[in-house]
Formats: structure tokens, C-alpha cells, sequence
């Protein structure tokens, strides 16, 4: 498994990637089985239709979990470089969601659906492409002006700072966009919709899932070939020797900021064309449940994150599938519980000691 | 290996002002109970008469002001009980506000119409206090062990579940609806009943409280517990090296945080008479951690104060403020640069207050981590890093306090 | 102090500033404009100065004035100040003020708080110049808020809280301690979501339907009420579900709840916790189509009003239905509208009208309560408090004759339905008035 900090394996990238691939596709097809029969067993239906709601959450799941996995890549990142927990980044992740909202609502002047793809496509990509340099140089602002002058104080220092940052984004938001919902145009046409037998899926939610798919492939191959993404690997693994071999700590920790800023933009964009709404208190769940995603998958370590954040997209829809909703943060929480408890390095980290 | 020229050369003794100063510093020190209850007597006295002259009596009436001190008390309370988990004991606890709320609904199922039972106010101040404290024990003893950050994390979620359990059981809780028409503490027997409109007895209650808190969490904090809490916060490895069970410790301090927040818990249920789980959200535990942040981490008056001042900002003078610019006559103006037009008297600050604490959070962090009233020996903590610090980019500098492992290298670069 | 420092202070106070500066100032409502009213009724003239002789008193506001709630506020406070002025500034010959120190804000962070509402009455109660305070919103604020206005004395009258539990049964009573002091002029929720209930059954003939709530105060309470009447009418419940509203991926609810093929859906809670939302995903889930009816935490302004349902829902909002709980076609209506839009600029939206009706009672009250020449303040305060809820009183407000019950329950248990009107509001779309049900009779 990639981590920021092993040694990327060289040997048969394909080979690992499929074995991999063949690993997810099993696991979301467990997934559809599972609540297919829960969801006979639990809420009576019938056997077909409950399959085809077994399908259709199946894609929910998976829509909701790219977004977490997109959002916890950032966390992971970032603490496996500087081992701060960027409380600000669900809140990163939230002006993103705003900042796609004024671009494709405001500067683009859409509010409805566009039938016309070649145009869809000039605004989705025109979305991201606006939205994730920005985000990406808010989140290296930050690191440069909040986070930097603490790097060496006690470990309380950046932590309690984190939060403080992002009570001030959230308030931003809150002074400028107003406290209730605004609505984010859904450009994607939702009436784009496939169906397998019975079940409609919508094209929206394939197209997220592999939107963050290369995203996801993107970043691994950066950290994995290129030399910055050598420096990054390098100054995870041990600061002072990266340094010593001539790494820039700052270039490398802004860089990693960077990363994951845009990542969070891309969560923030996808989330718009998804839900319809946006929210200033947006990141802080979001940001919750991201960061146990994180630390599921062993912190620090990016491929845990990836599949981290599906996970909890999984656990979320169980919930809400089967109708106890209102139960499905306290769902969250409780995996958060045992992983730290009796795993705290996560399903594919690596001891990282008790030490408080 | 870099030059400390100054350091080692001694001091010129203080004089005058300073000197008085430390004299009072070393008589208070010796007598410590003693000068709480004299200082605290003071100011309760200063608290009972100045609403009764101008200015305080101009913002508002005498009874508001006894109502708000009532009310700022319970947040002294809470910011002293964060100041031993975070200032003390060097842990950083993010879910303060589900001790408070535990406290809360334990005076509520003991003296509410909806559980049938009316029990007395006294005792049941300690008995809420205690179930608080089981519960950070509880919390506690698995968790303790992981690192800062982790522990910051998982006191997060359980400051998130405890209201969604409280909210969803409500065959239990009365879910959203919460508990209401909880009785007040029975009439003292100077004083009179306890009422809505006459807050003068919950003010000497909340006074008498915070009196004996103080005291004991003084005696505490010149223990040998505090200062194994002291050594626990600088370096852990070294404490447990040491001797001191850094286990029990952290557990310690950490249930005694909980135990105090149950305590504030008990007594605002008895003073609103109303508990539900949206008045123990994380808007409440990050109040409180920025007060003891602006007050001074470790410096057990300091937060008092800070938790009192920060308090009556938000209660009293960011409503007020408007009407006071307005009196003073201060113009709007046009800011030069970006052209903007502010007012300041009709700007309202009260919409602002979380944005202003998170601003002055992040600025008391980056500028003055060890608060406004800093406690000495944190400050030179929080500040040794800087003092090695000579600014250049990627040189990490062993120090105390500093990243762990930072320890293992010594000081400073060959 | 470095320049790094230095930087990030200036950082923060411009951003700080900058937000500051771009919203607009609190205060109450447009100003009034140049124009007449464009309607075919002339605004009323105003009462001729009234008798102040016997000095002044003070009416105090309580409504929650941040974020989305201070849409719903402005038009109420709206309401009352103008019923004080169409009555000539007085009454009972005493002048009455509302001075901007007697509207309070119960909004902490955006939202109402009960801490703060229950801090802001003991403020009133404790203003000997206040005869009668008009508010809260929310009924989770007017919870912490009785006791103290109870022990006060203050005549108290809301304009909007629904939850049956601040007048009716053993809860009720554990909020009083003395005789009552609170009115409402609404109708309680126990007759709102019925209504909902009648109106899904009866008239859009929709016999299963699926029930969602916020999990707070007003919307579970409406939500349980709209359930065991469509139970009793011998509908069937698909399924009663909740949803916080934190709660961010609806879609997967709503797809669930697809599964189970409701023929309707009742939202129980507002806008801001997630009413357009849910229609939203609802919407996504395939159940576009179906009506969605929601109680008057929905009804709060048209396609245009910013944040309000119609504008976050959009077309989606196409079969959408919603109750007040409160009457909608009262006769006074037209000339309500004529001398609000006079006198701001605006058309008068959600309680704007049961805001002027709790103003009437109270002028109503003070008029009653000056007759018996009460000797000071505090006897003055008892004597409008006894006039308020006395229940052999008459008032003629713009809502209609009303009468208040011993626990202060309005007489009139009206409740209307509203549907939208896609063309209405310049194409954004608005509520219509559709009918309105007399649960008195």
C-alpha cells in the first residue's frame, strides 16, 4: 500500500493495481449483496425491488464516499508530513463548495441544468479548474501564516490554532453567505439516468465516482514518480534527514497543502452538482467524518484514506438505507472509537507508538 | 553551535513596584487558601456594589448584572475545569461541553416533574459532579494512552455523541423537547427563595462554588499530583521514567475536568430550569477552551478572569457596544484603499462574536500561546522554541516541549 | 514583533472588516418608499396622537434576528410597530415606545438560543417600563422564557410559536408558577399537522404517505401530530423517519424511502434544517412528483425572498403544499397589505400579520388596564396582564375576532393550506392561498 512515507514499490504497478481493482469491485458487490438482504429482512420488501434499491444505494455509497475520500486525502497528507490535524480542512473543503457555487452560479450564470455537453463540459472542468488553484493557495496562505510560526511549539499550539482557523472560515462564510442553505446550481443534468434491470443510476454519480478515481490515481503517481513527490514521501518519513539531503522543508510542506486543498475543492465542486445546496457548517461533518475516514485507513498513509473514506460512505448509507439516519454519526464515531482503541494505526498504517 | 551571550549572566534585583509585587507574590504563595477567600471576598463585594453606580448601572439593571454574573460563574467554573485537562495536564480535551451536559441531565433526572423526583439542590451538586467524573473516567481509561492528537479527536466525537444520544433516546430524555420545569434549589436561609426574577441567590451560590474551587484546585495544582501533571505536560517520557504513573495521572486530571463540568452542569440546569441536547453543541466547548486560552493555560485565576471577562464581552458589551459608539459621537468612515464604507455603530458585532474568538484564538496562539494572564513557567515553555529558533528554514531545534523526539536529539544542531 | 506576525494580524483585521462591511445594518425592516401603494386600497390613516397623559410605557420585542430566522423576524417586528402607529402611538392614555433597547435578539451564532432568550426576558422583566412583550419565534426559546416572564408578570404574546406543550397539559404547568401571563395568537401544532393530515387524505386523495422530521422541538412535535391523524383517518405511515439537520447526504434517505412508494411526503421542520433540501433529494430519488407538504416553517416568503424554501427548491417546489397555523384569507387582508407595503416598501410576508395582531391585543389590554387607574408600574404591569388573558375578552384584531382560552390559547383554530404558484413572483414562484380549515367549529 502507498504511504507517504514506505518506499513506493516499483515492481509491477499494473499487476498491484488490478489485484487491487478486482479487490474493490468484490467489495462493492458484497456491499449491494448485504443490504439487499438486510433490506429484506429489515424494512419487508419483496426480493426485486429490494435489489434495485441495494443497487441504487450502492451508488449513493459510492457517491458520498468519493467525496469523503476526497477530503480525507488532504488530512492524511498533511499529517503525515507535519503530524498536525488540520481542523480547518472540512472547512476548506466548504469554501470550495461556495467558491464552485459563485463560479458556475455566479460568474457562469447557470442555475438549472445543461443539456448541452460540450458546454456541461466547459463548466464542469472550467469549475475545477477555477476552484482548485484558489482553494489550493488559501490552504498554502494558511499553512504559511498560522501554521509555519508553530511548527516547532508544543504540540497543543497548532492543534488549538487549527480550530480557531476554522471557526474563522466558518464565519466567513457565515457574515458573507448568510446562515441558511443556498442553492448550488446543478448543472449536471440529474435526468441523465442508466439502468441496470430495474434500478436508474445516474450518470452524475458515476461520473463523480470517476472523477475522483483520477484524482485519486493522479495523486499516487505524483507522490509515487515524481521527484517532489519523492520530497514529500522523503520529508514524511523523517524531517531532518530529508533536509539534510537537501529537500525544502517549506516548498515540500506547501506543497502538500497545496495537494490537498485541491483535492478538497474537487470534493467541494462535486458536492454542488450533487446535493443542490451549500452550507457553512458544511465542513465541519464533513470534515468529521473525512478525518475518521483518514484515521481508519492509517494516517498518513494515502491509499488507507482513499479506501478510509469509503468506508465511511458505506457506514453513512447503511444508516440511512435502513432507516435510522438520525444514528449514523453516532455510527461513525463509534468505528472512530474502536479503530483508535484496538487499531490505532488503522487498517493499513503502521505503528506510529502511544506517545501522547 | 549558537551564542546565549545573555542568559547565564544574573539578573539585576527588581525594585520598587516590582519588588512589592513579589512580596505579595510570596505571602500569597505561602498562604494560598487564605488569599483566595480574601481575594475572592473582595471581589464579591466589588461584584455587589458596582452595578449600583454608573457605568455599569447605565448598560443595565442591578438584578441583570447579578443574573449575568450568576450565569458568567458557571463558565469560570468550566474554564477552570479545562485549565487542569489542558493547562495543567498538558491534554487536549475538545468534547468539554458532554460533561456539562451529563452534569446537567443528572440534576434534571433528580428535580424535574418528568422523572417524578425532587431531591435537594446541595447534595446533588456533588452527586452530579461525581457522575461527571465517572463518566471522564469512563471516557478516559481506554483513551488516555494515545497520542495528543488522537486524544483531541476522540474527546471530539464523544463531545458529538453525547448530545445525539441525548437527543435520540428521548423515550429516555424527551429527546429535542428536553427536560423542562426543573426545580429550583430549595430558599437559603438568609437569603430568601431561589427565583427567575431575583438572581441575587444563585450569585452567592455560584460565588461560594467557585470560592471552594478554587481553593482546592490550588491545593492540587502545589501538590505533588500537580506536579506530576507539570512534569507529565513537558515531557512524558521522562516523567514515566521518573516514576510518577503517567496513566493515573492523566486520568486524574482529566476526570477531575469532567467532574468540575458537571458541577457548572448542575448548577445552570437549576438556574434555567430547562436542559436540552442543543445547549451542549461544540460552540460550547470551544467557548470555553478559547477562554482559558485567552486567559492564560495553566494559570488557574488567569482563566477565571478570562472566563469572566471573555463572558461578559459576549453577554453584555457586544449588544452594547452599538449604543455606546453611538453616544460617543465616533463617525462612520471610508477605509482608503479598498473603499469601503464602515459605520461602526451600526455594524453588529453581536453577529461577529465566533469569528472574533476564532480570530483571537489563532492571534493569542501565534503571539502570546501562554495567554493574557500567563502563568510564568508556561511561558518560558511556550517560548523556549522561539528563543532556539533562529529562523531558518528546516532546522529543527531540540527544546523542551517541543515535537517529541525532538527530546531524543538534544539541543541544537552539531 | 516580525513582519510574519505583523502580516497575519493585518490578515485578519482586513478580513475581519471586510466582512463586516458587506451586510447590510440590523435594524427593522426597509424603508419606507416614496410611492403610494399600487393597490386599489388606500393605506389607513393613522389614529390622531393618543392621550399620553399618564406617561410612558414600553412594549419589548423578542424575536431571533440572525441569519435565516431574521427573515421571518423583520416582517413581525414590522407588524408591531406599525400597529402601534396606526393606533396613534398610544393607549389607555398612556405613549408607547419602542425603542431599539427593547427589541432583543435571541440569535446566538446564527440560530436562535434559549440561554440568550431566557437572558434577554429576565432583562425585560426586569425593565419596569415594559407592560407587555411580544415574541419569541421559536418554542424552544419560549420554553426557558415563561418561567421567568411567569414569575415577572409580564404580559406575554407570541405571534408564531406552535408547540402545544407552552399552554396545554403537564407541561404546561411546570413552566408557570403564578397565574398565566402568555397568550398566542396562532393555532397550536396539534391542530396544524392534522390539518396537513385532512388536507393529504381528504382532498389530494393520498392515502400512504412518508413522514420525515428535523428531530427539533417544532418539527418533531408537528411531524408526531401529523402521523397519528393520518393513522386515525386510515391512511398509512410508509414510514416515520428523522433526520438532523447536520444531516448531509439526503439522497440516500430519500432513496429508501423511494423503495417504499409513498404517495406523499410531510416534511416536519423548517427551511433552515432542511425542508428544501429534502425536496431536493427527494427530487433525485425519483420522487419528484408526489406532493410534498411541510408546515409553516416552509411558508416563508416567495422565489424571490433569499433563503427562503421556494427560492432553494426552485422547480422542484412544483407540487409542494403548506399549512399556516394561523388564518389566511382574514377579512382585514387587503387593507393589511396596503398600509404595510404603505409604510415599508414590501409586501408583508409569513407572520407579519399575527405580529399587528398580537400588537392590537396588547394596545387592547393597556387600554383596559389604564381605565382601572393602576396606581404605579408594577400595578400597571398586573393590570395589563390580567386584561391579556382575560378570557371573557373580546378583540377584534386584523385576523379576525378572537378570544383567549384560560391556558392562552387563541379561539380561532384556523389553519390554511397554501399551494405554489410557479408563475407567481415574477416567474420564481410563490404560495398561493388554496383554502383554510376552522378546527373551532
Amino acid at each position: 500500500m502507498t504511504s507517504l512515507a514506505s518506499p513506493a514499490s516499483a515492481a509491477r504497478p499494473i499487476g498491484r493495481g488490478l489485484r487491487f481493482g478486482g479487490i474493490a469491485i468484490g467489495a462493492i458487490i458484497g456491499y449491494t449483496a448485504v443490504l439487499w438482504v438486510f433490506l429484506q429482512l429489515w424494512t419487508g420488501l419483496p426480493s426485486g425491488p429490494a435489489l434495485t434499491v441495494a443497487i441504487q444505494q450502492t451508488v449513493n455509497a459510492l457517491s458520498i464516499g468519493s467525496i469523503y475520500a476526497l477530503i480525507a486525502l488532504g488530512y492524511t497528507m498533511v499529517y503525515g508530513i507535519i503530524e498536525l490535524i488540520n481542523f480547518a480542512h472540512g472547512d476548506i473543503f466548504m469554501v470550495g463548495a461556495f467558491v464552485s457555487v459563485i463560479f458556475i452560479g455566479g460568474i457562469m450564470g447557470q442555475s438549472g441544468p445543461v443539456d448541452n455537453i460540450p458546454f456541461l463540459i466547459i463548466l464542469i472542468v472550467g469549475a475545477l479548474l477555477f476552484t482548485m488553484p484558489i482553494i489550493g493557495i488559501l490552504n498554502v496562505s494558511i499553512e504559511r501564516l498560522v501554521y509555519r510560526p508553530l511548527r516547532n511549539a508544543p504540540r497543543l499550539a497548532p492543534l488549538i490554532t487549527a480550530i480557531g482557523v476554522s471557526y474563522i472560515l466558518q464565519n466567513v462564510a457565515l457574515v458573507v453567505a448568510g446562515s441558511g442553505d443556498r442553492s448550488a446550481p446543478q448543472v449536471f443534468p440529474l435526468s441523465w439516468q442508466l439502468r441496470i434491470g430495474d434500478a436508474s443510476i445516474s450518470v452524475l454519480s458515476i461520473f463523480i465516482f470517476v472523477l475522483a478515481l483520477t484524482l485519486m490515481i493522479g495523486l499516487q503517481l505524483f507522490i509515487s514518480r515524481s521527484r517532489l513527490g519523492r520530497a514529500m514521501r522523503a520529508t514524511a518519513q523523517d524531517r531532518e534527514a530529508a533536509a539534510l539531503m537537501g529537500v525544502d522543508q517549506n516548498q515540500t510542506i506547501a506543497l502538500t497543502f497545496l495537494l490537498g486543498g485541491m483535492l478538497a475543492a474537487a470534493a467541494g465542486v462535486v458536492w454542488g452538482l450533487r446535493f443542490g445546496f451549500v452550507r457553512q457548517d458544511l465542513g465541519f461533518n464533513a470534515g468529521l467524518k473525512a478525518f475518521t475516514s483518514a484515521v481508519l485507513g492509517g494516517i498518513g498513509n494515502i491509499t488507507g484514506a482513499a479506501i478510509g473514506g469509503f468506508v465511511i460512505g458505506f457506514i453513512e448509507n447503511f444508516a440511512s438505507a435502513l432507516g435510522f439516519s438520525r444514528w449514523s454519526e453516532f455510527l461513525v464515531f463509534m468505528v472512530l472509537t474502536f479503530v483508535l482503541i484496538f487499531k490505532p494505526s488503522g487498517l493499513f498504517g503502521f505503528q506510529t507508538g502511544d506517545r501522547a | 553551535m549558537t551564542a546565549q551571550p545573555a542568559r547565564n549572566a544574573p539578573a539585576p534585583p527588581p525594585s520598587g513596584l516590582r519588588a512589592g509585587l513579589n512580596r505579595l507574590r510570596d505571602v500569597s504563595d505561602k498562604h494560598r487558601s487564605s488569599t483566595i477567600v480574601v481575594a475572592m471576598a473582595i471581589t464579591t463585594v466589588l461584584m455587589y456594589f458596582l452595578p449600583i453606580i454608573p457605568p455599569l448601572s447605565v448598560i443595565q439593571g442591578r438584578g441583570i448584572w447579578y443574573d449575568a454574573f450568576a450565569n458568567a460563574g458557571v463558565f469560570v467554573l468550566l474554564a477552570m475545569g479545562l485549565n487542569v485537562v489542558i493547562g495543567m495536564a498538558g491534554l487536549l480535551d475538545l468534547g468539554y461541553a458532554a460533561f456539562f451536559a451529563i452534569g446537567a441531565y443528572t440534576y434534571a433526572y433528580s428535580n424535574s416533574p418528568f422523572s417524578h423526583t425532587d431531591l435537594p439542590f446541595f447534595p446533588m451538586l456533588f452527586v452530579g459532579a461525581a457522575v461527571a467524573g465517572i463518566f471522564g473516567i469512563l471516557l478516559g481509561a481506554p483513551t488516555l494512552r494515545l497520542r495528543g492528537d488522537y486524544l483531541a479527536i476522540m474527546t471530539l466525537g464523544f463531545g458529538e455523541i453525547v448530545p445525539i444520544v441525548f437527543l435520540n433516546l428521548d423515550r429516555f430524555t424527551q429527546g429535542t423537547n428536553g427536560i423542562s420545569g426543573i426545580y429550583r434549589p430549595e430558599a437559603l436561609p438568609l437569603f430568601g427563595p431561589f427565583s427567575a426574577i431575583s438572581p441575587f441567590n444563585y450569585f452567592i451560590v455560584m460565588v461560594v462554588i467557585v470560592t471552594i474551587t478554587m481553593i482546592l484546585l490550588y491545593r492540587l495544582q502545589d501538590s505533588r499530583i500537580g506536579r506530576a501533571w507539570n512534569a507529565i505536560r513537558e515531557d512524558e517520557l521522562a516523567a514515566a521514567a521518573n516514576g510518577i504513573n503517567t496513566v493515573t495521572t492523566k486520568l486524574l486530571a482529566f476526570s477531575l475536568g469532567a467532574t468540575t463540568s458537571g458541577l457548572a452542569g448542575v448548577f445552570n440546569a437549576s438556574k434555567l430550569t430547562i436542559v436540552s441536547p442543543d445547549q451542549f453543541l461544540f460552540t460550547v466547548s470551544f467557548t470555553v477552551l478559547a477562554m482559558v486560552i485567552l486567559g492564560g493555560m495553566g494559570n488557574i485565576w488567569g482563566v477565571a478572569v478570562g472566563a469572566f471577562i471573555v463572558y461578559n464581552i459576549q453577554v453584555v458589551f457586544l449588544k452594547s457596544i452599538n449604543g455606546v459608539i453611538e453616544t460617543l459621537g465616533i463617525p462612520a468612515f471610508n477605509l482608503p484603499i479598498v473603499n469601503l464604507h464602515i459605520d461602526l455603530a451600526k455594524v453588529p458585532f453581536v453577529d461577529y462574536q465566533f469569528l472574533l474568538y476564532g480570530v483571537a484564538v489563532v492571534l493569542m496562539m501565534l503571539l502570546r500561546p501562554e495567554g493574557l494572564f500567563p502563568n510564568q513557567r508556561r511561558r518560558q515553555e511556550l517560548h523556549i522554541a522561539e528563543e532556539f529558533d533562529d529562523g531558518e528554514s528546516g532546522e529543527i531545534e531540540g527544546a523542551m516541549g517541543a515535537t517529541p523526539g525532538a527530546a531524543a536529539n538534544g539541543g541544537g544542531t552539531p | 514583533m516580525n513582519f510574519r506576525k505583523l502580516s497575519a494580524i493585518a490578515g485578519m483585521s482586513m478580513l475581519v472588516f471586510a466582512a463586516c462591511s458587506t451586510t447590510p445594518p440590523a435594524g427593522s425592516g426597509a424603508a419606507p418608499s416614496a410611492g403610494g401603494s399600487g393597490g386599489a386600497l388606500t393605506p389607513s390613516t393613522p389614529a390622531p396622537a393618543a392621550d399620553t397623559s399618564k406617561g410612558k410605557v414600553k412594549f419589548a420585542i423578542e424575536l431571533p434576528q440572525q441569519g435565516s430566522e431574521k427573515a421571518a423576524s423583520d416582517p413581525i417586528i414590522n407588524g408591531i410597530k406599525l400597529a402601534v402607529k396606526l393606533a396613534g402611538g398610544g393607549a389607555g392614555g398612556y405613549g408607547i415606545d419602542i425603542p431599539q433597547s427593547a427589541i432583543y435578539d435571541d440569535a446566538l451564532n446564527g440560530a436562535h438560543d434559549p440561554q440568550t432568550g431566557a437572558n434577554n426576558m429576565s432583562k425585560i422583566v426586569a425593565d419596569t417600563d415594559v407592560v407587555a412583550v411580544i415574541g419569541p419565534l421559536n418554542s424552544s426559546v419560549a420554553k426557558a422564557q415563561i418561567p421567568i416572564s411567569n414569575e415577572g408578570g409580564v404580559l406575554q404574546c407570541s405571534p408564531a410559536n406552535t408547540n402545544p406543550d407552552l399552554t396545554k397539559g403537564d407541561p404546561a404547568k411546570q413552566l408557570r408558577t403564578k397565574p398565566n401571563n402568555y397568550i398566542r395568537v396562532v393555532t397550536t401544532d396539534d391542530v396544524q399537522g392534522p390539518a396537513a393530515a385532512q388536507y393529504i387524505f381528504d382532498v389530494l386523495k393520498k392515502k400512504s404517505v412518508y413522514v420525515i422530521d428535523d428531530t427539533e422541538t417544532f418539527g418533531k412535535g408537528v411531524a408526531d401530530a401529523f402521523d397519528a391523524e393520518f393513522k386515525k383517518r386510515g391512511g398509512t405511515v410508509v414510514k416515520h423517519d428523522a433526520a438532523p439537520k447536520t444531516t448531509q447526504d439526503y439522497v440516500s434517505i430519500m432513496t429508501a424511502a423511494k423503495a417504499l412508494n409513498p404517495e406523499a411526503i410531510y416534511f416536519g421542520g423548517v427551511t433552515a434544517t432542511g425542508g428544501a433540501r429534502i425536496l431536493l433529494a427527494a427530487a433525485q430519488a425519483g420522487l419528484g412528483d408526489v406532493p410534498y407538504v411541510g408546515p409553516d416553517g416552509i411558508n416563508d416568503g416567495s422565489g424571490e425572498t433569499k433563503d427562503s424554501f421556494l427560492n432553494l427548491a426552485a422547480a422542484a417546489a412544483k407540487n409542494s403544499f403548506s399549512t399556516l397555523a394561523g388564518i389566511g384569507d382574514f377579512p382585514g387582508r387587503a387593507q393589511f397589505a396596503a398600509d404595510y407595503k404603505a409604510e415599508y416598501g414590501i409586501d408583508p410576508t409569513g407572520y407579519a400579520g399575527t405580529g399587528f395582531a398580537c400588537a392590537q391585543v396588547a394596545l387592547d389590554a393597556l387600554k383596559r388596564a389604564g381605565a382601572t387607574s393602576p396606581a404605579d408600574m408594577t400595578a400597571l404591569r398586573e393590570a395589563v396582564r390580567v386584561a391579556g388573558t382575560d378570557t371573557a375578552a373580546k378583540y377584534t384584531t386584523i385576523v379576525g375576532d378572537i378570544t383567549f382560552d384560560a391556558n392562552g390559547d387563541t379561539s380561532q383554530k384556523i389553519v390554511s393550506i397554501y399551494s405554489v404558484d410557479p408563475a407567481g413572483a415574477n416567474g420564481k414562484g410563490d404560495w398561493k392561498f388554496e383554502t383554510q380549515v376552522d378546527y373551532g367549529k
